[in-house]
């Protein structure tokens, strides 16, 4: 795989520092298998040394194996270059839900992703997220929320969950973004506003100036560098958090945000 | 040759937004751009009233770098001729057309008066193709189904979820083409040249909000061959472009 860091660019964040705060790893029910060694041989490529690692839906629907499946990654890469960090996925419908994820929480996942889309709920039906908000809320973290989907995953929706729940770090995939007109970016903006505990990741940003302006006006704390692979191509995504202009904020986008979400 | 299809100039207080045409410069020399079409955020006559005269200064000014696009909004009754005005007195070498901040309909007379304005003139019209109302692909289709003569170019492919739409629409409608700008997915570049040919296909970046430089490298991760990404980068731009008014 070609080498994209420019070598130009006086950044010690790359070079096995960087996280990919992240992607889908394993059987995936609606899209070719990202594999280990496919998204391991990318991260060493691009210069990243840990990559937070979620299941997809998998076609057996079995998210609790396939979580474990991730944990068991992560002990076994503990000691390598390149280190996957383990979350869990539930389908808040399912009865066992707050259950499975505590399970898994407590043996080393990292935090939560729930995906309102593919799973078909509103992102602040508080009634049925509150049991999983709670064992979030105990173990100390984050919430990742596949974001971006008109009527379950909209900009205001994951700020009325992100305020309702404010000690639960809420980490929105795709910049919040639905649509490239503006709008969507403009709504996330006065979303991050309204929820101090609200984060987004760069994946497939509509325009490099919002991410600034993000940056600008709640801070770079609140944004992560993720590659969102395979929906989207780390190649292009790698390029997203490189291009910010100070080097604080590009250490922050690259690391510290995503070391302070992920790495308890 | 490079060629960007899709950048912006415009100043517009009311959003603190002030797009320079000389952002616009540093990023193409930054990442080795020639030429670029510009165009305006706001839908003349709104909300500028000099904006015609502004974007054919900048392009007059920029040493043949600049080519102007004129953005209009369709519901005013002279928007066609304003359109008009631009292709045949200002040096305008296409049109612009954004269904989210006009609300028109694609497939509406207002749309269809300045795309057959267009057509007659041999230019091309850039619609804001995306996920909102009015911009689906197949919404902008009714467009370039009722003028057909027009040549109709989908920006942003589809824009994040709609691009296999925009590739379906481009493959039913021989009059349509796709512009690569700020859509997040190099290798649907290398599936619409596939599927439509290399030569449906242009290079854009949406600057200056999006860089050149990263937008560029989207097509260069999308697989091409060296002659399809000549095309992609230059060739069809550079076709249309002469051909505005022959």
């Amino acid at each position: 795989m070609t080498d994209l860091r420019d070598d130009d660019q006086d950044d010690e964040q790359v070079d096995g520092q960087a996280i990919d705060a992240l992607a889908l790893l394993g059987p995936n029910r609606y899209a070719p298998e990202l594999t280990w060694p496919a998204l391991r041989d990318t991260c060493r490529a691009l210069g990243v040394g840990r990559v937070v690692v979620a299941p997809p839906l998998p076609p057996d629907r079995d998210l609790a194996r396939a979580g474990r499946r991730l944990v068991s990654l992560a002990e076994s890469t503990a000691a390598d270059p390149v280190r996957a960090i383990p979350l869990a996925r539930v389908d808040p419908w399912e009865p066992s839900a707050a259950a499975d994820a505590a399970e898994l929480l407590d043996s080393g996942a990292r935090g939560v992703l729930v995906h309102p889309w593919e799973d078909n709920f509103r992102i602040n039906d508080v009634g049925l997220l509150t049991p999983l908000l709670h064992e979030l809320r105990a173990a100390g973290a984050p919430l990742v929320v596949e974001a971006g989907f008109p009527w379950v995953a909209e900009p205001a929706q994951l700020a009325d969950l992100a305020r309702r729940f404010p000690s639960v770090p809420v980490v929105a995939t795709r910049g919040g973004h639905m649509n490239m007109s503006g709008l969507s970016g403009a709504a996330m903006l006065a979303a991050l506003r309204q929820a101090a505990n609200l984060h987004v990741l760069t994946s497939g940003v509509y325009r490099q100036d919002w991410l600034e302006q993000v940056v600008g006006a709640v801070g770079a704390d609140r944004v992560a560098y993720a590659s969102h692979a395979p929906v989207f191509d780390p190649r292009l995504e790698f390029l997203r958090p490189r291009a910010l202009p100070e080097p604080a904020t590009r250490q922050a986008v690259l690391a510290a945000t995503a070391t302070r979400l992920f790495e308890r | 040759m490079i060629i960007d299809f899709h950048t912006h100039v415009d100043d517009v207080p009311a959003l603190g937004w002030h797009l320079a045409a000389s952002d616009v410069l540093a990023q193409m020399d930054a990442a080795g751009v020639d030429q670029a079409v510009v165009m305006t955020i706001t839908d003349a006559p709104e909300v500028n009233e000099d904006a015609l005269q502004r974007i054919a200064a900048t392009c007059a000014a920029s040493g043949g770098r600049l080519h102007g696009f004129v953005r209009v909004h369709p519901w005013y009754e002279q928007a066609a001729e304003l359109v008009a005005h631009a292709l045949d007195d200002l040096g305008y070498r296409g049109v612009k057309l954004h269904g989210v901040s006009t609300l028109a309909d694609p497939g509406g007379e207002p749309v269809l008066r300045v795309l057959r304005a267009a057509a007659a003139r041999r230019a091309p019209v850039l619609f804001h193709s995306g996920d909102d109302p009015f911009v689906t692909p197949w919404e902008i289709a009714a467009a370039a189904a009722a003028v057909p003569e027009a040549t109709v170019v989908l920006a942003h492919m589809g824009g994040y979820a709609h691009t296999a739409d925009a590739l379906a629409v481009a493959e039913e409608f021989p009059n349509v083409l796709l512009d690569t700008a700020a859509m997040p997915y190099p290798a649907a570049i290398g599936a619409a040249v596939e599927r439509l040919g290399a030569h449906r296909v242009l290079f854009g970046s949406d600057a200056p909000g999006c860089p050149v430089p990263l937008e560029l490298a989207k097509i260069r991760l999308a697989g091409l061959t060296d002659a399809a990404q000549a095309l992609v980068l230059g060739e069809n731009a550079r076709r249309l472009l002469d051909g505005v008014g022959a």
